[in-house]
């Protein structure tokens, strides 16, 4: 006898790979579907927004939509559509300074968060195993009350009796009371405190699955503990580093809850701009625009790290 | 071989919590020796080399090295490197910044780093390689830049702990060749962990072997071989048979034993006084196969329960009538006895040892 044996079972083998196909198909979809619904149509929503035109009315902007299919309607309403908008966001300095505070208050506050971050990152992920779940919970214990309570008790911490004060006056450290309240100090500490854990998960994510031997092989070939830290254990964390900075900043730039509560009047960020545009000027259209030039130039660095990931990883192989 | 000893092991315990991994273990290693440590899984092997490279500070004795006491120096500044069983390379290193690692802090010139560099990839045939991940190599390339990082620093001494564990057969017994040419070239003095009995015998110039902690046996393959210090060691190097019997007289050189069923059979013993329990050891190449009818000293009846064709011999597994088995090595043109056939083994006194 010559030729191919299929074995028994050979059959359900094969039909298997087809059936996988559909799941993985299907387990693609979900994804889609709530990107399509929850990302792709606010976003469009938004951007349709940010190039009509504030009108007292209600809604109140033009054009509307037609509800028809009459292309004539449709190119009438198309060409209603404008930028000024962003004409006016490029004109008024107003705007490019809030975007300036934003990004200048979210970059610092990232910068602290990340090196005091990395140190409880590191002290977790070098715990004896079980501490580390323990220490785990209690960075995250926090998100089990209201963001915002947590954010106003800090006014009765950073006002001029508040705790901070009174202890440092009864140290005798200083002799009269810190204005700290109301300004970018108290935005900076509000936001390093909000967004603490977001930079410590996923850099303890990277630090723990790192292998013990490579540092014990660095100190072998004669390294010194600082450089093992440097040589070895930051850049292998580097993806953490990266994926909490972003986790932190991003939001931390269209901030609103925190620079309202606990900075100043001249605390301009953008989140308040964006807010107080479209509640209290009713302009719904510019603060769209806002919106969308906000999330362009947040957009940008994580399409450029990308590209550079990319380009890196094609030449390595 | 120098007989200078380069590193002095003196009654060395080391505890993790109640568990003795290491115990009361003394060991002097000669410079430019190849030593390998032999022992099954658990026996302490690792925790012994991790204290030489200074990852684990022994609970009692000392380590020395040239004479000097190495307890409490880190691992960073011993003169001495580990290859690691996981090969532990940086990943986000290429194969040149791996090697090089230990070059930055050497107290080498720039030139020279290159030099060693260059040098060290020539040794390890890793030309071509240079620029890439450790991701992007094959298992032996992986082991040879892990074995090259680690001799970049030209160390006193090399720790290897199971340096070929990961590799499959044919890969590892072309690369045991090549470590030992390297070892003899360089003159470095190379301990070696692994549980693969074979490979000490064919590398070490001498052996140790632990159980339980325990350093029981140390000295040349031919004397673990022929003289085991223990049951335990005579079963560990090689295959061996070891016969249950009671010393009943005792000669300078040799003892006579008497199995259970009353057979005696004379050894070559250096211990054990009459009346001891002992075991007398008679390696499966050492027996052959007698006619059943000849009487002599040394005999065993037996009878053949499996036989399997090797090609240069014959493999022949027999029970004695104690019930026990027992394995024979038949050579050459050697009739094949049949399953379920009477036999008798027959071995020099010479080649027999009593064990305790
Ligand atoms: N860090 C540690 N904490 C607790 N026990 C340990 C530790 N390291 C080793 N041991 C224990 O010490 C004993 C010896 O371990 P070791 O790793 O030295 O064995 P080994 O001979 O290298 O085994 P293998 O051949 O499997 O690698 C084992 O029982 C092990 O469980
Ligand atoms: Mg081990």
């Amino acid at each position: 006898m010559s030729g191919v044996v299929h074995p028994p079972g050979e059959g359900g083998k094969r039909r298997a790979p087809s059936k996988r196909r559909w799941g993985s198909r299907l387990v693609l979809l979900a994804p889609a579907l709530w990107l399509a619904l929850f990302v792709l149509v606010p976003l469009l929503i938004v951007v349709r927004m940010s190039v009509s035109e504030s009108v007292r009315a209600r809604p109140p902007y033009r054009p509307q939509l037609p509800a028809s299919l009459d292309p004539e309607l449709w190119r009438e309403a198309l060409g209603e559509l404008t930028l000024d908008n962003y004409r006016d966001l490029a004109a008024s300095s107003l705007y490019g300074e809030a975007l300036l505070t934003s990004l200048g208050l979210a970059f610092v506050a990232t910068a602290i968060i990340l090196v005091s971050g990395y140190g409880i990152a590191l002290a977790v992920a070098r715990a004896p195993q079980n501490w580390r779940m323990i220490l785990l919970a209690a960075v995250v214990l926090p998100f089990w009350t209201s963001f915002l309570v947590r954010v106003y008790a800090w006014i009765g911490i950073l006002k001029s009796d508040g705790w901070l004060n009174q202890a440092f006056l009864a140290l005798g450290l200083i002799s009269a009371p810190l204005a700290i309240l109301n300004t970018n100090a108290a935005v900076v500490i509000g936001l390093v405190y909000a967004y603490l854990p977001f930079m410590i998960l996923p850099l303890h994510a990277s630090l723990e699955k790192q292998d013990p031997a490579l540092l014990e092989a660095a100190a072998d070939l004669g390294a010194s503990p600082l450089r093992r830290f440097w040589t070895v254990t930051v850049p292998l964390s580097l993806p953490g580093i990266v994926a909490g900075s972003l986790l932190c900043f991003i939001p931390m730039v269209g901030e609103f809850v925190v620079p309202e509560l606990l900075g100043g009047t001249e605390t301009l960020m953008l989140g308040r701009v964006l807010w107080s545009e479209f509640f209290s000027n009713a302009n719904w259209p510019l603060a769209s625009a806002i919106a969308v030039v906000l999330l362009a130039i947040l957009i940008l660095p994580i399409v450029a790290l990308r590209e550079s990931e990319r380009r890196r990883q094609e030449a390595a192989s | 071989m120098d007989s200078k000893t380069i590193i002095r092991i003196q009654t060395v315990t080391k505890r993790f919590g109640p568990a003795v991994a290491v115990r009361n273990v003394s060991l002097d290693l000669a410079e430019g020796e190849f030593f390998c440590l032999l022992g099954p899984s658990g026996c302490g092997k690792s925790t012994l080399m991790r204290m030489i490279a200074g990852f684990e500070e022994p609970d009692e004795g000392r380590i020395e090295l040239d004479g000097a006491d190495l307890v409490g120096t880190p691992p960073e500044r011993r003169p001495l490197n580990m290859m690691f069983q996981s090969y532990a390379l940086f990943p986000h290193m290429t194969v040149s910044g791996n090697i090089a690692y230990g070059l930055r802090r050497g107290g080498l010139d720039k030139a020279e780093q290159a030099a060693r560099l260059a040098e060290m990839i020539r040794i390890a045939r890793l030309d071509g390689f240079e620029t890439r991940y450790p991701a992007q190599l094959s298992g032996g390339q992986r082991q040879r830049v892990a074995l090259a990082r680690a001799l970049a620093r030209r160390p006193r001494v090399l720790l290897l702990d199971e340096p070929l564990g990961a590799l499959d057969r044919s890969l590892r017994e072309s690369t045991q060749a090549e470590l030992k040419e390297l070892q003899a070239r360089l003159g470095t003095t190379f301990v070696m962990v692994t549980h693969d009995q074979d490979e000490a015998m064919s590398l070490a110039d001498r052996i140790g072997i632990m159980q339980a902690g325990s350093l029981i046996q140390a000295g040349s393959p031919r004397e673990v071989y022929e003289r085991p210090a223990s049951r335990f060691v005579a079963g560990f190097i090689g295959a061996a048979n070891l016969i249950e019997g009671t010393i009943i007289r005792r000669e300078p050189v040799f003892a006579r034993i008497a199995l259970a069923d009353g057979t005696e059979i004379e050894a070559r013993a250096e211990t054990g006084e009459p009346g001891d329990a002992v075991a007398v050891m008679v390696r499966p190449e050492h027996l052959s196969l007698a006619a059943g009818d000849v009487p002599g000293p040394n005999r065993l009846a037996a009878t053949v329960t499996a036989t399997a064709f090797l090609g240069d011999g014959v493999s022949i597994r027999a029970r004695l009538a104690s019930g026990q088995d027992i394995r024979v090595l038949a050579h050459g043109g050697a009739p094949e006895p049949l399953r379920g056939e009477a036999i008798t083994l027959a071995f020099a006194a010479d080649a027999a040892r009593v064990v305790t």
